[in-house]
């Protein structure tokens, strides 16, 4: 029973922290942008209505799509040590997080593909191809730290570097944190590596023909996703957190990089992007390899 | 032990008698397939079964004794391949009700040569039924149609090619070492790198030659495709599944063997030359096969290319060397088998029910058939190696070998092609069974039950696999320990990597899924009602195309899904093409071949080539 209470929890955690920090974007991008921009708990207020207004679908594989899409990324959620706690006790395994973080992407692009909308569909296939072009340069990153720890487990790596701010591998490694820093940007969707919802070119890709509590569990998804993504970096980078406060903190500095560069930068088309991705992070963190390696 | 390959036998001539009643000689295959699941599924354990014929014959100083023997690894690979076929031809009852030719004798006889192979106590053995199963699938993929047969002639000049290699390197490793057997003469090889390197390693390359062929390696990974896409999709899924990993088995009894305890030089202090050799073919291969299979707009031949790039993670498993990377390959062998043959069951039943393989001209057809599309999807998360299916548990395996050996070249080629992975399963979902249904395909019925049963047991395999890896982690570190590893047996749920702290539960990681889908399936629940309404409603923005006097159209963006992606690598494609060297090799064969047959026609040449036969053979007697 308190398992499935903690299980419970770490999940609404996740999305409440995730949707935070989507609100306070949004207000961050205003201000950069000289705007007002919306109040920080904006994203709440949005969910909670798409949760309410009635919505359409067209066939049971959204339903089941968007379920799992949400699915697979709090399973992911829940391998991913948060300031040491693991909603259950597992070797935290990276190499097991990486591949179901792909299980809600998987559903996600199956819901808004039988949508039918021709444009939901080319978001989708752009999707997948950035996927391909971060992934390579994100796991050579952690395969550095993985041979450096001799462990593939997050909770150990995040260990390794206790004690003072100069075990940080942020600070050890630096080439690898701007590469997955790099990474992280487009993992997370942010400009310059928007190419799959490009609201001007494919009307926002595969939000298309999302309604009501569909668009809302597509936002809820993203929460966590934002959760997820910046918690690895965290735990990766700048050696988790001894409480849940500081841990939130980290992962909030994480995510505000990103907004900063998502304010200013305009967006690469779908193969500069990959080509990008393929060169600049992908040599620095090769550099990284074999400076770790030799 | 004889009789599991006397009933295949004796099947395949009865078949033969029955062949124009489709009911008797599919039922009777069944039956056959069966028995042989039943009798494996009875001698697991009694590993010192064996029969064998001592002839009195010494060849190259080699006594040839014939024999079949009951061996661990062997009898790993038989079971599950047994199992699939089982499945397959129940399905093939139900698919082959209204085809005009019947393929099942030549099958029988396949699958007779398929159990020779196993089994093989010594090479000759090994080699008769190699040569058995080469040309007998050249008549299954044919079956009569003549579209089908320049893939089948490639395939079969391949297997023929492999096949003189693989004779050569016998007959060389049988006077060396003065015996067939395999295992013997693998200890023997051994000891001939150890003296007299190149030789050695000479021999070695032959055999592996022959085994990459078979398993559509890296150069020669064109045939799938072009097999894959002309044969009857009922043995295709046999094919795809089981037939090519008959390279694999050789590949783990006798190459792994000698390459992980020969002394070579080493490179990097990870690996010896031919243990980076074997691992860039792979590497090669996973990568090769995923971006080729990214390109392609024929189901099949897109699953043609991604059995390469599984074929190519195997060896990469083997390349490491190491316990974990080892049984992780043959882990994946099974999986790979077992998840291959659930998608080639659908496609199968795509073809059937539609009669089409062309992605593009397809779309929308889970309304039609969901049974199908929900085996397909819980395939390609299998392919993808996502967690809760199996797939995953070998692909994982496999990565912890490669980054505890710190091949860190091949650990990247490895996340590349799974990655790519998603690339083109997604396409095949999204082009096969999303989108819209185009008007042709209204009246399309879900497959009838003979043929939905075995994809629903599909289904629960691959779930079983997935969740509980034991069932096929059991039997095979039993086996492993038999043949002399040093293995524990494993444990139902969970699997053991090579890095510190690297144990994973999948029982835990499939329950945690659960979790995070009941928690989100609440969180859709909350929210307020959805209605369903059809896909023009929304899509025309409420208006009625037949108002405006012109039809719906329906646009589904599947022919060119990977457009920028494609032109990316255009350049790459182009100018490197083995294809291309294989036909000019071709092309130069024919005409060497044609000058020479002139020379045959007119009579003076006739004379000229006869004397110059007898000259050689005068030689070559004078030289012996």
């Amino acid at each position: 029973m308190m398992a499935v209470l903690r299980v419970f929890l770490f999940g609404i955690f996740a999305i409440f922290i995730g949707l935070l920090f989507m609100g306070i974007g949004r207000k961050v991008i205003a201000r950069i942008q000289l705007r007002y921009g919306p109040p920080f708990y904006q994203a709440f207020l949005d969910v909670g209505k798409l949760f309410a207004r009635k919505s359409i679908t067209h066939n049971f594989v959204m339903d089941l799509g968007m379920v799992m899409a949400l699915g697979g990324l709090l399973a992911t959620m829940l391998f991913v040590p948060i300031a040491g706690h693991v909603a259950v006790k597992t070797s935290t395994n990276l190499i097991v997080i990486m591949y179901l973080m792909a299980i809600g992407y998987l559903g996600m692009a199956m819901a808004v593909a039988a949508s039918g909308n021709p444009n939901a569909t080319i978001g989708v296939s752009r999707a997948l191809t950035m996927m391909l072009g971060y992934e390579v340069p994100f796991f050579t990153v952690i395969l550095g730290l993985i041979i450096v720890n001799g462990t593939s487990s997050l909770e150990l790596i995040s260990q390794s570097q206790a004690g003072s701010i100069l075990n940080w591998n942020m600070i050890k490694f630096p080439l690898a944190f701007i590469a997955a820093e790099i990474a992280l940007q487009a993992m997370m969707g942010e400009k310059p590596f928007d190419a799959m919802i490009a609201p001007a070119e494919i009307a926002s890709g595969p939000m298309v023909e999302l309604s009501g509590k569909y668009l809302g569990l597509a936002f809820l998804t993203h929460a966590v996703s934002i959760f997820v993504e910046t918690a690895i970096i965290v735990n990766l980078f700048m050696g988790g957190a001894s409480n849940i406060f500081t841990f939130v903190l980290k992962q909030f500095e994480i995510y505000l990089i990103t907004i900063f560069i998502e304010a200013v930068f305009p967006r690469f088309k779908i193969e500069q992007a990959v080509k990008f991705l393929w060169t600049v992070p992908i040599g620095i963190a090769v550099l990284q390899l074999l400076l770790i390696l030799l | 032990m004889i009789e599991l390959l006397l009933v295949p036998l004796i099947t395949t001539l009865v078949l033969a008698f029955f062949i124009r009643y489709k009911r008797i000689t599919w039922t009777l295959f069944l039956a056959a397939n069966g028995f042989v699941l039943y009798k494996l599924y009875s001698i697991y354990g009694i590993w010192n079964l064996s029969y064998k014929v001592d002839t009195a014959y010494k060849i190259l100083g080699a006594e040839l004794t014939l024999g079949v023997s009951n061996n661990p690894i062997g009898w790993y690979f038989a079971f599950f391949s047994a199992l699939i076929t089982l499945l397959i031809s129940l399905f093939s009852i139900g698919f082959n009700k209204n085809s005009r030719s019947n393929v099942s004798v030549i099958w029988m006889l396949i699958i007779f040569s398929n159990l020779g192979i196993f089994f093989a106590q010594d090479w000759v053995t090994f080699f008769m039924m190699w040569e058995l199963m080469g040309w007998t699938s050249f008549f299954a993929i044919t079956n009569g149609k003549d579209k089908a047969l320049d893939g089948a002639k490639y395939y079969l000049a391949l297997s023929l090619f492999g096949a003189a290699l693989m004779l050569i390197a016998i007959s060389v490793l049988a006077q060396y070492t003065g015996t067939f057997q395999i295992f013997a003469s693998a200890y023997g090889l051994l000891q001939i790198i150890n003296s007299s390197t190149k030789l050695g390693i000479g021999i070695l390359l032959l055999f592996l030659t022959t085994f990459l062929i078979k398993s559509a390696i890296f150069p020669f990974y064109m045939w799938p495709q072009k097999v894959y896409s002309e044969g009857p999709e009922d043995y295709i899924t046999f094919m795809s599944s089981v037939m090519i990993k008959y390279g694999i088995y050789p590949m783990a009894i006798f190459i792994v063997p000698v390459v992980g305890s020969a002394d070579l030089p080493m490179i990097l202090n990870t690996g010896n030359v031919l243990q980076y050799t074997i691992g860039y073919l792979g590497a090669i291969s996973a990568i090769l096969g995923t971006i080729l299979a990214i390109f392609q707009t024929d189901m099949k031949k897109l699953f043609a290319y991604s059995s390469v790039a599984n074929m190519g993670y195997i060896l990469l498993g083997f390349s490491s060397m190491t316990i974990v990377g080892f049984e992780g390959s043959l882990f994946h062998v099974v999986n790979h088998m077992i998840l291959k043959a659930a998608i080639f069951l659908t496609l199968a039943a795509v073809v059937f029910r539609t009669g089409e393989s062309e992605m593009h001209k397809l779309g929308g057809l889970v309304y039609r058939m969901p049974l199908t599309f929900m085996t397909f999807l819980l395939g390609i998360i299998a392919a993808a190696g996502i967690p809760p299916l199996n797939g995953f548990g070998s692909k994982w395996m496999i990565i912890q070998a490669l980054m505890s050996k710190r091949m860190v070249v091949f650990a990247i080629a490895m996340i590349f092609a799974s990655t790519g992975a998603f690339m083109y399963l997604f396409r095949a979902l999204a082009s096969i069974f999303l989108g819209q249904l185009p008007d042709r395909y209204k009246d399309v019925k879900e497959v009838p039950p003979t043929m939905a049963i075995p994809m629903f047991i599909m289904m629960v395999i691959m779930l079983l696999t997935g969740v509980v890896p034991g069932v096929v982690m059991k039997p095979l570190t039993s086996a492993l320990k038999a043949v002399g590893y040093n293995v524990e047996v494993a444990s139902w749920t969970t699997l053991e990597g090579s890095l510190k702290n690297s144990v994973i539960d999948l029982k835990i990681v499939f329950y945690m899924f659960v979790a995070g889908v009941i928690i989100s399936a609440l969180m859709y629940f909350f929210g307020n009602k959805s209605e369903k309404v059809p896909q023009n409603d929304n899509y025309t923005a409420g208006e009625y195309p037949e108002e405006w006097g012109v039809d719906a159209d329906r646009f589904n963006y599947s022919y060119a899904f990977y457009q920028p992606f494609k032109e990316m690598f255009e350049p790459l494609l182009e100018s490197v093409s083995i294809d291309g060297f294989f036909a000019s090799i071709g092309r130069n064969f024919e005409f060497l071949s044609s000058t020479i047959q002139g020379l045959f026609k007119r009579g003076e040449g006739a004379v000229l080539l006869f004397s110059i036969g007898v000259l050689l053979l005068i030689l070559g007697g004078l030289i012996i």
